[in-house]
């Protein structure tokens, strides 16, 4: 307050409650409410594009559903750029009370609404059945900003990627940006040695995931499957935990989403619960919503984004605020609002040899 | 590399909030309208008045010019206009805050000198807060704007859409009653 005359400072001191990161919170949720509801749009839901028959219980429904997220837009009938033409997300507030990491916000109520009517969608969903020598077939649609040299501009374009992993350490196989396989050449990957003597030697954990270790976690404690994934993460002088777990938890589900039961991927919706920096929004493709979950730290954000109809992970965005790069949008491509750095969205399912799909 | 995105909340340097980014311009100025609205209505209807303050500032977002003045008091204005519709309940509330005080003082025989110092604010805060009930309309808003909002005369005559004039005179006035009912000489 600058004004000191007693009058005046008697009137700016009268009781007031000073506006709490909840009271804020509510307002933008009303904001936005109203906002949605004045340009007379009505979210469709994914399950409006979702036959019955894939709330059964298998891949395809992964398939299926995010399929129509990823629908090709012509030429390569495998391997097209999707016709998407508009990526939309909701603003998310960050809070400014401190959590239980002062180094990050505290994670707001909205977040936890959501994360908790995920767990409750996700315990209902299925579970698929790996046999052995089965790989993971992942397709990623991406759209990533590049940057050349000291340019203060980075264009945003399209990053599509086909990945095969073996579910023994989630270790990538094969590796394909459209038809040129990555692995192949002299830039190529020599080996997956270090990967397989990293799993020989340290076991499996969340970077390094086995459908076994998967299987063992304490699903049903959310406390103490938090703790684990922490302990995975421990020892990193730049990050926290939190945002470390919430990083490796989009690698995670981005290769093995589909291996998750029921029972662990609502435990682990519900273990992030206790962790600090999370608030929750709404990415749109092109009518089809999604619950976007973002952890923040410092000027970095991930967001992972999940289907509100099975509770399932099906992408994953990353931002940085204050840069002094302006992302340029893609041409071609959909129209993003907001433009971001990083956005993908993903299938999956189990394949017998690297070359299926 | 860093990217640039445009709906995380800005530094505490950033340039001022293009009025098309709802989500900036929030960040930005949510808390200054919430403190504002809530002081004058409490903190409930507040949020509903500082929603529909952003939908407003966003809907005539191509009217707000920067060359005029700054985003803030031309939010303070579309807020100032909504307010008005809840005079009833400022009022209300302005009575109940002034009743609330004048019940803690009950205890005026309390020994120490921290009670009586406590009396004695509570007796300042029902005295403000009854004659800012009394105050004509456009004389609390002024008053609050200047006082709680610390916009200058400029602003205030901008935000109202006032004569600079008018923000002056209505602004002594209402000192002028603010102070006569601190010294106990006004009811």
């Amino acid at each position: 307050m600058t004004r000191t005359d007693p009058d005046l400072r008697a009137v700016a001191d009268l009781p007031a409650a000073e506006p709490s990161d909840e009271a804020v919170s509510r307002t933008w949720h009303l904001l936005n409410k109203r906002h949605t509801a004045a340009r007379g749009r009505s979210p469709r839901r994914l399950a409006r594009l979702l036959v019955p028959a894939t709330a059964a219980l298998t891949v395809a429904a992964v398939a299926a559903g995010v399929f129509a997220l990823n629908r090709a837009g012509g030429g390569n009938g495998d391997f097209a750029t999707p016709n998407i033409a508009e990526i939309t997300a909701s603003h998310q507030p960050l809070p400014t009370a401190p959590g239980t990491n002062p180094a990050l916000s505290k994670t707001t109520p909205e977040a936890l609404a959501a994360l908790a009517a995920l767990a409750a969608t996700a315990e209902g969903a299925g579970t698929v059945t790996l046999i052995p020598g089965q790989l993971i077939h992942v397709r990623a649609d991406g759209w990533a900003a590049g940057q050349h040299g000291d340019d203060p501009t980075a264009q945003v374009g399209y990053q599509g990627r086909e990945l095969w992993l073996d579910p023994q350490g989630m270790i990538p196989v094969k590796l394909l940006d459209g038809e040129r396989d990555l692995f192949d050449g002299p830039k190529g990957r020599p080996d997956d040695t270090f990967e397989r003597d990293d799993l020989r030697e340290n076991g499996p954990s969340l970077r390094r995931p086995t459908p076994e270790w998967l299987a063992q976690l304490p699903a049903g404690d959310p406390a103490a499957l938090l703790a684990r994934l922490r302990a995975d993460v421990a020892g990193n002088e730049k990050w926290t935990a939190d945002h470390l777990v919430w990083d490796a938890m989009g690698e995670l589900y981005l290769h093995a989403d589909l291996l998750l039961s029921p029972a662990l991927r609502a435990g682990l919706l519900r273990a992030v619960q206790g962790m600090d920096g999370l608030t929750a929004g709404e990415v749109v493709i092109d009518g089809v919503r999604l619950v976007s979950i973002r952890q923040t730290e410092g000027r970095s954000a991930t967001e992972i984004l999940f289907d509100p109809v099975t509770g399932w992970a099906v992408g994953r965005r990353d931002l940085f605020r204050d840069s002094e790069v302006t992302l340029l949008p893609p041409d071609p491509g959909p129209r993003f609002d907001p433009l971001v750095g990083y956005h993908v969205t993903w299938t999956q399912n189990l394949v017998n040899s690297v070359d299926e799909r | 590399m860093t990217v640039t995105t445009q709906h995380d909340p800005p530094a505490a340097t950033a340039e001022p909030p293009d009025p098309a980014d709802l989500g900036a311009m929030f960040d930005a100025y949510a808390r200054d309208l919430l403190r504002y609205a809530t002081r004058r209505v409490g903190a409930q209807l507040a949020e509903d008045v500082v929603a529909q303050t952003f939908l407003v500032a966003y809907e005539r977002r191509h009217r707000f010019d920067a060359a005029r003045g700054a985003m803030l008091p031309w939010l303070y204005g579309i807020c100032s206009n909504l307010l008005r519709r809840e005079h009833r309940a400022e009022v209300r509330a302005l009575r109940a805050t002034a009743a609330a005080a004048l019940a803690g003082t009950t205890d005026e025989d309390a020994p120490d000198a921290r009670s009586a110092e406590r009396v004695d604010a509570q007796r300042t805060v029902a005295r403000v807060a009854a004659a800012l009930a009394r105050l004509p309309r456009r004389q609390r808003e002024v008053l609050l704007l200047y006082a709680v909002a610390e916009l200058e005369y400029a602003e205030i005559a901008d935000a109202l859409g006032i004569p600079l004039g008018s923000v002056q005179s209505a602004l002594h006035r209402a000192r002028t009653k603010i102070r006569s009912a601190l010294s106990g000489g006004s009811r």
